[in-house]
C-alpha cells in the first residue's frame, strides 16, 4: 500500500514554492535578453518574490503546519530563521546590483542562484528529516560554490571557489557518513525518532551513535566555520565577490546554526565529555577568530576572521543549550545577519572608482566627500554593533547569550567570551579611527562623482540595514519575545 | 537464488573475458612479425607522427559530459517509477510531471545558453 | 555467496590500491572502474539491485568519463615522484590511520545495530528492491524527491557557468 501526500501537505512549504516559482521566472527572464532592462527586471522580481514569501511566512506564523509525513514543519522557529534569510537576501540583492554594474561582470544567473540558495536554507531549517536537511544543505552549498566563483576573470575568485568546493565536498562526506551511521543505529532519518531512540538508549552506550554524532558535528562545523574546521573561511570570504561574502557570512551561517540547533539541541542527551569537547571548540573558535583578526591588513579578511569569532559567541549559547540560550541564538543570528551584511556591504561599494579593501583604502575615508561621509557613518554603526556597544543589535544579542550562559552555570566560558569581546575592540575601532582621524593617503582622489542610480539603491539598502541594527538595539523587546516564543515550538 | 538469477551475467562476463584474451593471444602468437623503427611508430595516416599522445582536450568535452551526468542522474530517479507505474497511478504521474517540468527548465537553460552548441 | 563476496571484495581492495599506486593517472582511473564494478557486485549480494544499477550506470559510466576528461583536460603526465614524504603528508597519514583505527575499533567493540527497519532481506527479495524504493520515493519521501530536481537544476547552472568558455 502506498501512502500518498495530499494537497494540504503543501501548506508548510508555500513560501518555498513561491520562491521556487520566482527563481525559475528570474532564470527565464535572464535567458530572454542581455540588456540592462532585463537585469533590472531580474533584480526587482527577486526582491518582489522575497517580499511575497515573507508575507506568506508571516501568514503561516503560529499555525504550526506539518506536512509530507512530518518531513517539513512550519513552526515559529523555522519561520523566524527563514525570514532572517530572506531579509538578508533582499539586502544582498540591493547591494549586488551596484557591484555587478561597477565590476562589469557576467553575473547573469546571480539573482536566481541567490534565491535557490535561500530555498536550500529554508528546507534545511524547516525539515525534521535528515534526508531533506541534507538535500537543502547541498542546494545551498552548490549555489554558494557557484556564486563564489562567478567572477570568472578574477584568479582570487576562482581560487576561492575551488577551495570552497573541495573542502565543502569533504565536509559533506563527513556529514553523510554521520547520517548513515545514525540511521544504522536508530533505523530512522527522522529527527524526532532519532532523539527518542537516543533518549532511551543513551548516546555513548553505542559507539555507532557517538561516532555518527561526532561526524555530524564535523560536517555542520565546516558550514558554520567553527575552529578546527574554519580554514577555508578567510580565503573564500576574501576571494568571493563582496556581496556574495556578505550573503554567505550572514545567511549561510544562520542556516548552519539553525540546522545545528535542530539536530543537536532538541533533546539528545549528552554526557559530560561531550560538553567538555564543545567547550574547547567554543573557546578556540572565539580566540582564534579574534586574535587572527587583529593582524589582518585587509578589512575583508579581518571581517572574515571576525565572523569566525562571532560563530564562537553563538557556540557559547550552543554549549549552554538552555531555552534562553537558543532564543539568544535566534536573536543573535538576526543581529549578525544585519551587521555582517552591512559591514561587507560597505566594502562592496566603490569610492571614486576604487575598490575598498585594506585599512589603507579607508584612511581618511570620512573626509572625501558627501557620499563617503554617509558610508563612513554607516560603517561606524556596523563596527560598533559588531563590537557589541549598547544601543546596537550586537549588544542585545551578546547580552542575551552571555546571560543565558551564566544562567546555565558556564561562568568561565562567559568570562573568556567577554575577554574576547575586549580583544575585538582593537580591530573594530581601528576601522573607525582610520576613517575619521587620519588624512587621506593620496590626495589625488578628489573631485565629485555623479552618484549612479545603482549606488543610491545600494546605499539606501545599507541605510535601512543600519536603521534596523539601531532599532533592534533600542527596542529589542518584541523580537526577544518572538524568539522566546519560537523556541517553545522546537523542544520535543 | 542469486546464483541462478545472475548466472547469465556471469556467463556473459566470462565469455567476454575469454574472447578478449583468446583473440589478443591469437594475434600475438599467430600473426606475422616484422620489427623496425618505422614499424614501431604509431600510424597517423601515413604522416610522420609528431607530439605526444596526451593532447590537451578542450573544456567543451568536459561540459558536455557534466551535463550528460546530471541528466543521467535525473533518469535514474525515474526507474523506480517505471517499476511501480501501475500502483503509483495518476498521483505518481503528477509527481513525475513536476520533476520533468524542472528538468525541462534546466534543459531550456542549457539550450538557450548555447551550451549544447559546438562553438 | 560468501565466496563471491570475498572474491569481489579482494578485487575491489586490490584495484583501489591500484588507483593509488599507478603512476599514469589514466591507469588509475581504469582501476577505479574495476573498483566501482566490484562494489556493484557487492551491492547485488546485499539485495540492493537499484544501488548496484546506479553504481554501474552513474559511477562507472558517467563519473569516470568525467574523471578521464579532467585528466585529459589538464594533460597530466605520469609523475616521476611517487612518495615524497613531508611533514603535512605525515600528519595527514597519521590522522587517516587514526581514523581508520577508530572505525575498525568501532566495528569490533560491541556494535549495536538499531531496531530492524521493516525492510528486511525477505521483504526486499519478495517485492524487489527497486519496487520498494519506488514505493518510498514516490510515497513517503516525495518531497525530498521533488527537491532533488531543484538541486539538479542548480547543478546544471553551475556546470554551464564553470564550463562555458564565453558567457555573453
Amino acid at each position: 500500500m502506498i501512502t500518498f501526500a495530499t494537497v494540504s501537505d503543501l501548506m508548510p512549504i508555500i513560501p518555498e514554492l513561491i520562491l521556487t516559482f520566482v527563481a525559475i521566472l528570474v532564470l527565464i527572464v535572464d535567458l530572454v535578453g542581455t540588456q540592462t532592462k532585463y537585469r533590472i527586471t531580474a533584480a526587482v522580481l527577486s526582491i518582489f518574490g522575497l517580499c511575497i514569501a515573507i508575507v506568506a511566512e508571516i501568514q503561516l506564523f503560529g499555525e504550526n503546519y506539518t506536512g509530507f509525513f512530518n518531513t517539513v514543519v512550519a513552526d515559529e522557529y523555522s519561520i523566524l530563521f527563514e525570514i532572517i534569510y530572506m531579509i538578508t537576501g533582499i539586502i544582498t540583492i540591493m547591494i549586488s546590483w551596484h557591484y555587478i554594474a561597477e565590476n562589469k561582470m557576467n553575473f547573469r544567473e546571480y539573482y536566481a542562484l541567490i534565491l535557490f540558495a535561500i530555498i536550500g536554507m529554508m528546507f534545511m531549517t524547516s525539515s525534521t528529516d535528515l534526508l531533506l536537511i541534507f538535500i537543502g544543505l547541498e542546494i545551498m552549498s552548490i549555489s554558494s560554490y557557484i556564486l563564489v566563483g562567478m567572477m570568472r576573470q578574477s584568479v582570487k575568485s576562482n581560487e576561492a571557489a575551488l577551495k570552497y568546493l573541495m573542502l565543502g565536498a569533504f565536509s559533506t562526506g563527513f556529514l553523510l557518513y554521520g547520517i548513515s551511521l545514525l540511521y544504522g543505529a536508530t533505523a530512522s532519518t527522522k529527527l524526532p525518532e532519532i532523539v527518542s531512540h537516543l533518549q532511551e538508549h543513551g548516546v555513548f552506550n553505542n559507539p555507532l551513535t557517538g561516532f555518527g554524532l561526532a561526524l555530524l558535528v564535523i560536517g555542520v562545523g565546516f558550514k558554520v566555520a567553527i575552529v578546527p574546521f574554519h580554514m577555508w573561511t578567510p580565503d573564500v570570504y576574501s576571494g568571493a565577490p563582496t556581496p556574495v561574502t556578505a550573503f554567505m557570512s550572514a545567511a549561510a551561517k544562520a542556516a548552519g546554526f539553525a540546522m545545528l540547533i535542530r539536530i543537536f539541541l532538541t533533546g539528545i542527551p549528552y554526557a559530560e565529555r561531550w560538553d567538555n569537547l564543545m567547550w574547547l571548540i567554543t573557546v578556540l573558535t572565539m580566540t582564534v577568530g579574534n586574535v587572527m583578526a587583529l593582524k589582518q591588513i585587509s578589512i575583508k579578511r579581518m571581517l572574515a576572521y571576525s565572523s569566525i569569532a562571532h560563530a564562537g559567541y553563538v557556540m557559547v549559547a550552543v554549549v549552554a543549550g538552555s531555552e534562553a540560550a537558543i532564543s539568544g541564538i535566534i536573536f543573535y543570528s538576526l543581529a549578525y545577519a544585519l551587521m555582517g551584511v552591512g559591514a561587507f556591504g560597505v566594502l562592496s561599494i566603490q569610492s571614486k572608482g576604487r575598490t575598498l579593501e585594506t585599512y589603507d583604502d579607508f584612511t581618511g575615508y570620512a573626509s572625501q566627500g558627501p557620499k563617503e561621509q554617509v558610508m563612513a557613518f554607516l560603517m561606524s554603526i556596523f563596527m560598533l554593533s559588531l563590537l557589541g556597544l549598547p544601543l546596537t543589535a550586537g549588544f542585545v544579542g551578546k547580552f542575551q547569550i552571555f546571560y543565558a550562559a551564566l544562567d546555565a552555570g558556564w561562568v568561565w566560558l562567559t568570562v573568556i567570551a567577554a575577554m574576547n569581546s575586549v580583544i575585538s575592540l582593537f580591530y573594530y575601532l581601528r576601522v573607525i579611527v582610520c576613517m575619521y582621524m587620519k588624512d587621506p593617503l593620496d590626495s589625488a582622489v578628489d573631485g565629485n562623482e555623479q552618484p549612479t542610480f545603482s549606488s543610491v539603491f545600494a546605499i539606501s539598502g545599507l541605510l535601512g540595514t543600519a536603521i534596523a541594527v539601531l532599532y533592534l538595539g533600542v527596542f529589542p523587546n518584541r523580537f526577544v519575545e518572538l524568539a522566546q516564543l519560537s523556541v517553545k515550538t522546537i523542544s520535543f | 537464488m542469486l546464483a541462478t538469477e545472475y548466472f547469465p551475467i556471469l556467463i556473459l562476463i566470462v565469455l567476454g573475458l575469454v574472447f578478449a584474451t583468446v583473440f589478443t593471444l591469437a594475434g600475438i602468437l599467430l600473426g606475422p612479425k616484422s620489427r623496425g623503427k618505422d614499424k614501431e611508430m604509431p600510424f597517423e595516416s601515413g604522416f610522420a607522427s609528431k607530439g605526444l599522445v596526451g593532447q590537451r582536450y578542450d573544456v567543451k568535452f568536459y561540459m558536455t559530459a557534466l551535463i550528460f551526468l546530471i541528466f543521467d542522474v535525473e533518469i535514474v530517479f525515474l526507474y523506480p517509477w517505471a517499476v511501480k507505474f501501475r500502483e503509483l497511478g495518476w498521483f505518481g504521474f503528477i509527481e513525475v510531471c513536476f520533476f520533468i517540468l524542472l528538468l525541462l527548465v534546466s534543459l531550456t537553460y542549457v539550450w538557450k545558453k548555447g551550451a549544447l552548441e559546438w562553438e | 555467496m560468501l565466496f563471491t563476496f570475498y572474491l569481489f571484495a579482494v578485487i575491489a581492495v586490490a584495484s583501489s590500491l591500484g588507483v593509488l599506486i599507478c603512476r599514469n593517472p589514466i591507469y588509475s582511473a581504469m582501476s577505479l572502474v574495476c573498483t566501482f564494478f566490484c562494489l556493484g557486485v557487492i551491492y547485488i549480494l546485499l539485495n540492493e539491485e537499484f544501488v548496484a544499477v546506479i553504481q554501474i550506470l552513474v559511477y562507472a559510466g558517467a563519473i569516470l568519463v568525467l574523471f578521464l576528461f579532467v585528466i585529459m583536460l589538464l594533460n597530466i603526465t605520469p609523475d616521476g615522484e611517487l612518495f615524497r614524504l613531508n611533514i603535512p603528508k605525515v600528519i595527514g597519514i597519521g590522522i587517516t590511520i587514526g581514523f581508520l583505527a577508530q572505525i575498525i575499533g568501532l566495528f569490533l567493540s560491541g556494535l549495536q545495530y538499531g531496531p530492524k527497519d521493516i525492510y528486511t532481506v525477505e521483504k526486499l527479495t519478495e517485492e524487489g528492491s527497486i519496487a520498494v524504493i519506488g514505493r518510498l520515493l514516490y510515497g513517503e519521501y516525495v518531497l525530498p524527491f521533488e527537491v532533488v530536481s531543484l538541486l539538479l537544476l542548480v547543478a546544471v547552472i553551475g556546470a554551464v557557468i564553470i564550463g562555458k568558455r564565453r558567457l555573453d
